[in-house]
């Protein structure tokens, strides 16, 4: 295992906990992004393993199994916290036809042993723009006192950041990879730092507030 | 490699410190305009508190002057003409006075219920509404209907004196143009809003082609009374045909705070 990956975990495993930490029932999007990390965990790991341990060269199936899960998980999350009901109605509705475009996908565009960056870049567009909808929705509905103790926020910046430095370097890899493979890693490393970020912003999420102050009534 | 970090980092930092700085700024004028909101609010309820006042006392001195004066004078003239030396015919004038001043008392216990009226939060919108329609009955000049519908129930204390103000508008509209006989009041609560109707079999108006028409044609008190039935997240409708009377109807629903 490279140092990259050495850290990609050790950030995972602290974003988890910290989430994991506390008592009492948790809020939906904290299980949702429990749920995303043991995702994430699984995928990567699995994907190590096979490469290391399995005998394969290629491991790209895993990929293309994880993505709609990420995305579905992803979705709940958004669909939870976002006001607005027909957004909310979209996201829902969004889930069923990502999951069918990606098998579609997988099946007849990009097949499961290869990157599958199209549909990466669907999902990263959609996000982007969820992510987008609902920063606009907390600076126009006003109803966090103090944002920055406010986890959503951070965990949407995470989420909004990762997802558009993927939408660049998945845009990019399969060019990099016909022009250079070296060229292609170095991108794909870059891409590190976007998975890194996205785990500091969770973990500053997690402990900014264990609970987030909301305006009563009387102070609206 | 490390510019890229530092770059990103950059960025990202930036947007940060930016969105929170556009979402302070955005909050303090939320605040000042949620400030000012609630201060024009609590100015129109306290107007309509007045004017509410106002028409008590209004219909004080009436019944006054109309009334407890008429009968107190007449109590005067009853006991000045007591025949002493005659003890039947006497008796006869006392027994008929104590009558006169009974009736005195019950009227003055009426118009203390008037003054209740002031406080609508107290009564109950359903009471003082009642109250009201046998006030206009007792005047011998209007028959009165009241209808209710659903269980009563109450909204919060601000509302009620806004929609008793508007239907206390609309009966004196009755009173001062319509030329009624009959006056009908309804009110409807179901689970998530309360219906009012206001009828007359007035003289009525000629509504035009449009409500809005109306509206202009009708002047200042039927704008107020839309107006104030807004403030309160409800909605107006005068419906009216000439020689065939006017409803008035309301919409409020029931907020979580109310």
């Amino acid at each position: 295992m490279n140092i990259y990956n050495k850290v990609y975990f050790v950030l995972l495993f602290i974003t988890l906990i910290s989430y994991l930490g506390g008592f009492g029932k948790k809020p939906r999007y904290v299980r949702m992004v429990i749920l995303l990390m043991i995702l994430w965990f699984f995928t990567s790991a699995v994907a190590i393993y096979l490469v290391k341990y399995g005998g394969l060269t290629n491991n790209l199936f895993v990929f293309h199994i994880s993505t709609p899960l990420e995305y579905v998980i992803l979705s709940m999350l958004f669909r939870d916290v976002i006001v607005n009901k027909a957004i909310k109605r979209i996201i829902l509705l969004s889930v069923p036809f990502f999951v069918a475009l990606s098998v579609l996908f997988s099946v007849f565009i990009q097949p499961v042993d290869t990157n599958n960056s199209n549909i990466i870049i669907i999902e990263s567009v959609i996000l982007v723009f969820i992510s987008l909808f609902f920063l606009r929705e907390i600076l126009l509905l006003q109803q966090v006192t103090v944002l920055h103790r406010f986890p959503m926020f951070w965990i949407c910046v995470g989420i909004l950041f990762y997802y558009t430095g993927n939408l660049v370097i998945e845009g990019m890899l399969n060019y990099m990879i016909r022009q250079s493979m070296e060229l292609a890693r170095r991108t794909y490393r870059f891409g590190y730092i976007f998975k890194y970020l996205l785990f500091i912003l969770f973990i500053i999420g997690a402990f900014c507030s264990k609970s987030p102050r909301l305006l009563t009534k009387k102070e609206q | 490699m490390i510019i890229s970090v530092t770059v990103v980092l950059l960025i990202l930092l930036f947007f940060i410190v930016s969105f929170l700085f556009i979402y302070k700024n955005r909050q303090v004028r939320h605040r000042a305009e949620m400030e000012s909101v609630k201060e024009k609010y609590n100015q129109e309820i306290l107007k309509t508190q007045l004017e509410i006042r106002e028409q008590t006392m209004k219909n004080i001195s009436e019944e006054i002057h109309d009334n407890v004066g008429q009968v107190l004078s007449l109590v005067v003239l009853s006991l000045s003409a007591i025949e002493l030396n005659d003890t039947t015919k006497a008796a006869a004038k006392i027994e008929s006075t104590t009558k006169l001043v009974e009736k005195v008392v019950s009227d003055l216990r009426n118009l203390s219920k008037t003054l209740d009226a002031d406080n609508v939060a107290n009564v109950g919108l359903v009471a003082i509404i009642k109250f009201e329609l046998e006030l206009l009955e007792k005047t011998g000049v209007y028959r009165t209907l009241f209808r209710l519908s659903g269980t009563e129930k109450k909204l919060n204390g601000s509302k009620e004196i806004v929609l008793y103000r508007i239907i206390q508008e609309s009966l004196n509209n009755i009173i001062k143009h319509a030329k009624a006989t009959m006056i009908k009041i309804s009110l409807d609560f179901s689970d998530t809003q309360l219906q009012v109707e206001i009828t007359d079999d007035g003289k009525g108006f000629d509504a035009g082609d449009s409500g809005e028409k109306n509206m202009h044609r009708s002047g200042a008190g039927i704008k107020n009374m839309k107006k104030r039935a807004n403030l309160i997240g409800g909605s107006l409708a005068v419906k009216s045909v000439p020689s065939m009377g006017t409803t008035v109807s309301m919409i409020i629903p029931f907020s979580p705070a109310g």
